[in-house]
């Protein structure tokens, strides 16, 4: 009787678990991927996959969802490489682009910086140091950017030293003007 | 000093506490007298801290707008149907991991659903093949605290990997699963219940679209060689007899009928009504099986207790009240039950109720206070 009854509430309840998790698991993604579209890109994905093939064992289902956006978040910075490529040419920043509702939220120096320089660093370095950021331990992050466990404290700390040189570059050469 | 100095790598990991411990025991010393590598580590950590900082301020100022959660589920379900034009949906899919998923969302629902599904207590006398039909009169909360499940699930863990529905028999599924959006007529329609659609529910929500449930049929043969194969890995005294092997039970669920509404801030409610589900068994030694259950070894006391005071087993749909998650109440004069969701974002519950044989649920972004309103708006 549960099974039944259980799964009639079930059939009803996909739109509430979308609700309760898809902001959670956008904001994880967003500290992943670095942009609030990608984001919410690959949060659909996500729920797509709960929905074609759900965990076997659902009681912890709030991690089941993290570890299924991260491993598609990587695939996604993957394959952003190459239109990356295709769209700015090579490791060029954003400038000229049309200003969307995501670069309205990215005002202010800072901020606007920290995206051209994402941009810029290779994919590797750039997942690394997003993977990381976003609380994955070394473990985590060899097998979601599919490098050897004992090369992430390499590509991190060449990761980090980029970024700040990268920065400081572009902050003394366009004194931080974007667009 | 003899040991050589470290990689930038190294230090990084040191930093991120991410060397076994003898390396940074190791490395550790070697800071002491190595300038050269102190001198790195200080640069590996401020570009650590130069780095994250920006990305600190970065990730705020990217996830400082709300996601629109309305708009999301809408493109959502369109990939969804595409989806599924490509590859439709199996059993295993995601109905019946969310129908486990409800029903407790822990290892306790597992127990708690053979429990119930096998414990008729009060039926007994009946000659060996006469059917039992049972329907659902009333909905009991059973409760549970976090020691309780956590006594559950070790023992699932420790005693059998194979607590799975396989391992105690055959599951066979025919009909049911199949949802369509219909009209209210045809939702009507398809019912021998009067059907209670309103256009708006209080609160401001709106009837968005209404889906039918085709009616299933679920029957479960009963392996008592391969049951009591587990319930000995359990460390169980108490086996099944013989003779229940090979024993069919089976669940109706009828047509069900689910209403959406979409309310203020992009809040879904969902309004669902069925017959209750009946279940068909053979009307003997079934509290053979119940006994079994109750004697399980690692079951803690206090729901040991509860289970064997239910005395109307077969009428009573069982929902686990997880550290005081739900709780018996009066819906209109009728007992019900009411499920209040963690976890999420938002505060989200779920109200069961049962009247003249039709179950009714409302569930959504709701209080107890508004979840009655909307069953006062029903019924």
């Amino acid at each position: 009787m549960p099974t039944t009854t259980g799964q009639a509430a079930g059939q009803t309840g996909f739109r509430e678990l979308f609700d309760r998790y898809y902001p959670v698991i956008c904001r994880q993604l967003t500290c992943l991927l670095g942009s609030r579209a990608a984001a919410e890109d690959v949060a659909q994905e996500t729920f797509i996959k709960l929905y074609q093939s759900p965990p076997r064992e659902p009681s912890n289902l709030g991690g089941w969802l993290s570890r299924v956006a991260a491993n598609l978040a990587y695939n996604h910075l993957r394959s952003e490489k190459s239109r990356r490529r295709r769209e700015f040419g090579a490791g060029r920043p954003l400038a000229g682009r049309e200003a969307g509702p995501e670069e309205e939220l990215l005002r202010g120096e800072e901020v606007a910086l920290t995206r051209q320089v994402l941009e810029f660093l290779p994919e590797r370095d750039r997942a690394c140091l997003l993977l990381k950021f976003s609380g994955m331990n070394y473990a985590e992050i060899a097998r979601v950017a599919g490098i050897r466990e004992n090369s992430v404290g390499t590509v991190l700390a060449r990761a980090r030293a980029r970024f700040k040189r990268e920065y400081s570059r572009i902050k003394g050469s366009d004194d931080g003007v974007l667009l | 000093m003899t040991v050589s100095c470290y990689d930038p790598g190294d230090l990084q990991a040191y930093l991120d506490g991410e060397l076994d411990c003898g390396v940074k025991a190791e490395l550790g010393k070697h800071l002491l007298h190595c300038g050269k590598c102190r001198r790195a580590l200080e640069e590996v950590r401020k570009n650590q801290s130069f780095a994250s900082t920006r990305l600190a301020g970065y990730m705020q100022a990217l996830a400082r707008a709300e996601f629109d959660t309305g708009r999301a589920w809408l493109s959502f379900n369109k990939k969804r149907l595409s989806a599924e034009k490509e590859s439709p949906l199996t059993k295993e899919g995601v109905l019946s991991m969310l129908s486990k998923y409800r029903a407790a969302a822990t290892a306790a629902a597992i127990m708690l659903a053979l429990a119930v599904t096998f414990s008729f207590g009060s039926v007994r006398s009946a000659a060996s093949d006469l059917l039992t039909i049972f329907r659902v009169e009333k909905v009991r909360t059973i409760n549970l605290d976090a020691a309780d499940i956590s006594q559950i699930e070790r023992a699932f863990r420790e005693g059998a990997g194979e607590v799975d529905i396989k391992n105690f028999g055959r599951l066979e599924f025919s009909g049911g699963n199949e949802s369509k959006i219909v009209t209210p007529e045809e939702a009507r329609g398809a019912v021998d219940f009067e059907l209670v659609l309103p256009d708006a529910l209080p609160g401001g929500y709106q009837l968005r679209e209404i889906y039918k449930f085709s009616a299933g049929h679920v029957e479960f043969t009963l392996d008592t060689i391969k049951t009591n194969q587990v319930l000995q890995s359990l460390g169980n005294g108490k086996l099944l007899p013989e003779e229940l092997n090979g024993r069919t039970f089976a669940i109706d669920s009828p047509v069900q009928v689910t209403a959406g509404y979409t309310g203020p801030g992009n809040g879904s409610v969902h309004i669902w009504q069925g017959r209750s589900p009946e279940l068909i068994a053979p009307g003997s030694d079934v509290n053979a099986i119940r006994d079994a259950l109750l004697a399980l070894p690692f079951l803690p006391e206090n729901l040991r207790a509860q289970l064997a005071s239910i005395n109307d087993w077969e009428r009573t749909f069982l929902i686990p009240n997880v550290e005081g998650s739900s709780r018996e109440v009066n819906v209109n004069g009728v007992p019900g039950v009411f499920i209040a969701q963690t976890g999420g974002e938002k505060q989200a519950g779920c109200l069961i109720w049962q009247r003249g044989g039709v179950v009714r649920a409302v569930s959504g972004p709701v209080d107890l206070g508004q979840a009655l309103q909307f069953a006062a708006a029903l019924d």
